[in-house]
């Protein structure tokens, strides 16, 4: 008897009473959050809950800027979030100037206990409270966004954290409507992440400040410090001096299991805002 | 309706509620000062050692526990080892069974001294399980309490249930009780304090009921309801009724009104319309007490903290009872510890040592929200006591709580979900214990412009209202518009802030150097491409305190050449010292 007939006869006679042994199992989108900066979204489609993101890159790359604004849009939408400091390097102020409800997010600062000297168990240490407090906080559940730091811990140190702990940790999240978002110098959790996001400085701008301050007295906005300066100020200050303003960065999608298409890049910048006064 | 609630050998009842292991036993209470410590409270089984009230420590001690002798059960007649297989033996003899150990139940008294604390505790549930059935109770004397039950069948159904459900609750806190229901207060009090169980005495049954009882009632009784009746009197009024042969109260009714009162007086008279069940007293209800304590002493001290925590699961178990039988939660909860004192012991640093108090341990625990979960309780005081240890076995061991309204909190269809409060303090608790007390919570900034101005504050999810305007710190109002449109650049502290040596030219930074390497930078030296400042910042130079934290100090916003990109940092010279530091990295 030819297969297909067979194959046919079968479906007909079972296929009612068990549907799902005879049909492929449709892959779920995952539900996603903006990340709060609109470009980044377009590239990558919003960070995935019930998944684990990593955002990597060297230092001034902008990826404290992106877990700040992640921070701010979870935390005005109402949820709580959570950051694992590995190195307690937050700052609650550029945080709050950003958005973020400080009200609304628990900072664990991890960091040595007396006696330990040598830097390269230090950053173990801190590595491993970071991992401990991660995975209690897991599996606690009730939080929106749980937010791990490592951008401070030194590549050789991160890459010692065994991929089952990624993989326990990731299936920790999924199921789950909380956004599990690591911050590292480069991603080490392979195949265990679900969306990764490479940032690359691009450009710091850095005008002089005369040319700045002439600017502002013009009535031109050149960012937030709109109050008019006395030329006679204007002119004690030395030549040579600069005000750092923008910070023009590229994000690439390196893997993201939602699209197909391996990379896509975005630019974006970031304002310095003064913080002193 | 009035309910008598009595507690039979209460300072027994009171020492067993927290070690149950000791109910099975004979239990002997001694109070006084020595050498005058006498028998004053025994149970069932101490009684039927032979032990009397008022005996003396010594005469005690010849009843107290001896060498336990095993108890064993003879087998029965033809029967089978139970486990012995099949066909095995196919001689004619079965292989023997393993003998199970038999039980060993010790013969002997257990002498205890009377504990106050706890007798004081064993009141306070007693009272508390009374005052969840109506909200007019006196206490009598301790182990006896009334309660009006007017009006309180619509509630709870009629008396018999009332009692049953009373005792129940009783039965939890670990207090065996005799209740007796009846129309006046008398007629309850002797109805409960002489006829064990439960038992309601309808209206005009009073004599039927309480017939039977012994006369011996009426004088222990009395004095308890009215303090002014001498005990003295009515044991002598107790053995002239025994010389007439009067030894019941149906006896007692039985007697002729007037020439009773002519040889007993009035006091005859009032006795025996007490037999015929009527009574005039009426309630002195007293105010619910807020004290919720619980105190355990401990034969030999406890030095782990594992078997510590099965004592305090009891004591919390009994106050979460108690607290919950009135509607209240645990806000504040108070630990203390006496420790056994150890002369001479000079390796050993305690927190009592340090704190000056020697052999005592003090800790509050301070909730979120008001808690009634007595297993969430005893998590969080397990972790307490991990982090910060007695340091020394401990002896006695008492948990207060202080009362508050339990926590009402409604869900909405549309509001996002937090986490449940009493497992985040679990949680907290236990990464506390990993990264230190005080690292992990909430950070609320000061109104400063002093850089990395902050303090850290307890996290809490209770509903907090976002807010729709703008975000404030340091007198700056950060429009939320910009806040939430534009992306920008943040800021990576060190903590500590980075000491580098810099060499300047022309005013400006131009190299910097790291005297000590530092993994988190990955650099010992680097040319600055260019250093956008100084901006001067100082501050509270006006604080002349001690504990002044002024500070004037010029910063710098530098680009670093590093081997496969640049990275961009604020340093900083401090004015006084003239000290250069790596304060931030921007990122």
């Amino acid at each position: 008897m030819n297969a297909a007939v067979v194959r046919a006869q079968v479906e007909s006679a079972l296929g009612e009473r068990f549907p799902r042994a005879l049909t492929l199992p449709q892959p779920v989108r995952p539900v996603t959050v903006s990340s709060g900066v609109a470009v980044l979204d377009a590239i990558s489609g919003g960070i995935p809950r019930g998944a684990l993101t990593e955002v990597t890159g060297p230092a001034s790359s902008g990826r404290t800027g992106v877990l700040h604004r992640v921070l701010a849009s979870i935390s005005r939408s109402g949820e709580f979030c959570t950051l694992v400091d590995a190195s307690d390097c937050f700052d609650p102020g550029s945080a709050e100037s950003a958005g973020v409800q400080l009200d609304r997010v628990l900072w664990v600062r991890c960091g040595a206990r007396p006696g330990k000297r040598k830097s390269s168990s230090l950053n173990m240490e801190c590595v491993e409270q970071a991992l401990r407090a991660t995975d209690l906080l897991l599996q606690s559940g009730g939080f929106g966004l749980i937010a791990l730091d490592l951008g401070n811990i030194p590549q050789e140190s991160a890459r010692r954290v065994p991929l089952t702990t990624w993989f326990r940790f990731r299936r920790a999240v999924e199921k789950t409507p909380a956004i599990f978002l690591v911050v590292e110098r480069a991603a080490n959790a392979k195949t265990c992440a679900s969306l990764v996001l490479e940032m690359r400085a691009e450009e710091a701008i850095v005008t002089s400040m005369h040319s700045h301050l002439n600017a502002q007295n013009q009535g031109v906005k050149v960012g937030h410090h709109g109050d008019a300066v006395p030329a006679k100020q204007v002119s004690r200050i030395p030549s040579h001096a600069k005000l750092f303003q923008e910070l023009r960065v590229t994000a690439a999608v390196a893997r993201s299991i939602s699209a197909k298409k391996p990379a896509q890049s975005a630019h974006f910048s970031a304002q310095r805002v003064s913080l002193s006064g | 309706m009035f309910a008598c609630v009595y507690i039979p050998d209460f300072p027994v009842q009171a020492l067993v509620r927290n070690a149950p292991e000791l109910r099975q036993r004979a239990i002997a209470i001694l109070c006084g000062t020595p050498p005058l410590v006498r028998v004053a409270a025994l149970n069932e089984k101490a009684r039927a050692l032979g032990m009397e009230i008022g005996m003396t420590k010594i005469e005690a001690g010849a009843f107290a526990e001896h060498k336990p002798e095993p108890i064993v059960t003879p087998p029965k007649a033809n029967s089978r080892p139970r486990h012995a297989p099949m066909g095995y033996g196919h001689r004619g003899s079965a292989a023997p069974a393993k003998k199970k150990p038999a039980a060993r139940i010790p013969a002997g008294a257990v002498l205890k001294l009377q504990s106050p604390e706890q007798e004081a505790a064993a009141q306070a549930a007693l009272l508390d399980a009374v005052h969840a059935f109506s909200p007019r109770v006196e206490e009598i004397a301790p182990g006896m309490v009334i309660a009006d039950m007017a009006g309180m069948e619509r509630l709870f159904g009629p008396a018999l249930k009332i009692s049953s459900e009373l005792s129940c609750r009783l039965g939890d806190l670990g207090l065996e009780a005799h209740i007796a229901t009846a129309a006046n207060i008398e007629t309850a009090a002797l109805g409960a304090y002489g006829i064990p169980g439960i038992t309601v005495i309808p209206g005009g049954c009073e004599m039927e009921r309480l017939g039977p009882l012994s006369i011996d009632v009426l004088c222990e009784v009395l004095p308890l309801l009215d303090p002014t009746q001498e005990r003295e009197r009515a044991r002598e009024m107790l053995e002239t009724l025994d010389r007439w042969g009067v030894r019941t109260l149906h006896a007692l009714t039985t007697l002729p009104v007037v020439p009773l009162t002519e040889r007993l007086g009035s006091a005859g008279l009032y006795w025996q319309r007490l037999a015929c069940g009527e009574g005039w007293r009426s309630l002195q209800a007293m105010e619910p007490s807020t004290r919720f304590e619980e105190t355990v002493e401990l034969d030999c001290a406890v030095e782990l903290l594992e078997p510590l925590a099965f004592v305090l699961a009891r004591l919390l178990d009994q106050l979460c009872l108690r607290l919950a039988s009135r509607s209240l939660a645990v806000q504040e909860l108070r630990l203390r510890m006496q420790l056994e004192h150890r002369a001479g012991d000079e390796t050993t640093h305690t927190l009592a040592e340090i704190t000056g108090q020697q052999n005592l341990y003090e800790h509050t625990l301070r909730l979120p929200v008001p808690m009634q979960d007595s297993k969430v309780l005893l998590k969080l005081v397990q972790l307490e006591l991990d982090a910060n240890p007695p340091g020394a076995p401990v002896v006695k061991l008492t948990v207060a709580a202080e009362p508050a309204k339990p926590r009402t909190q409604q869900d909405g269809f549309f509001l996002p979900a937090a986490p449940e409060a009493e497992k985040l303090e679990i949680t907290l608790a236990r990464i506390q214990r990993v990264v230190g007390a005080g690292r992990a919570g909430k950070a609320v900034l000061l109104d400063t412009h002093r850089p990395d101005a902050f303090h850290m504050e307890q996290f809490r999810t209770e509903t907090l209202t976002v807010m729709p305007g703008s975000t404030r710190r340091s007198g700056t109002v950060v429009p939320a518009e910009t806040a939430n449109s534009e992306t920008q650049v943040a800021i990576r502290m060190f903590r500590p802030a980075i000491p580098v040596e810099v060499d300047l030219h022309e005013g400006c930074p131009k190299h910097l150097r790291l005297p000590h390497a530092n993994p988190a930078l990955g650099f010992e030296s680097a040319e600055i491409l260019w250093a956008a400042g100084p901006w001067h910042t100082s501050g509270d130079w006006w604080n002349t305190t001690e504990n002044a934290t002024n500070w004037e100090r010029e910063e710098w916003d530098v680009a670093l050449k590093k081997r496969d990109h640049n990275a961009l940092y604020r340093i900083a010279r401090e004015k006084e010292t003239g000290r250069w530091i790596i304060a931030a990295e921007y990122d």
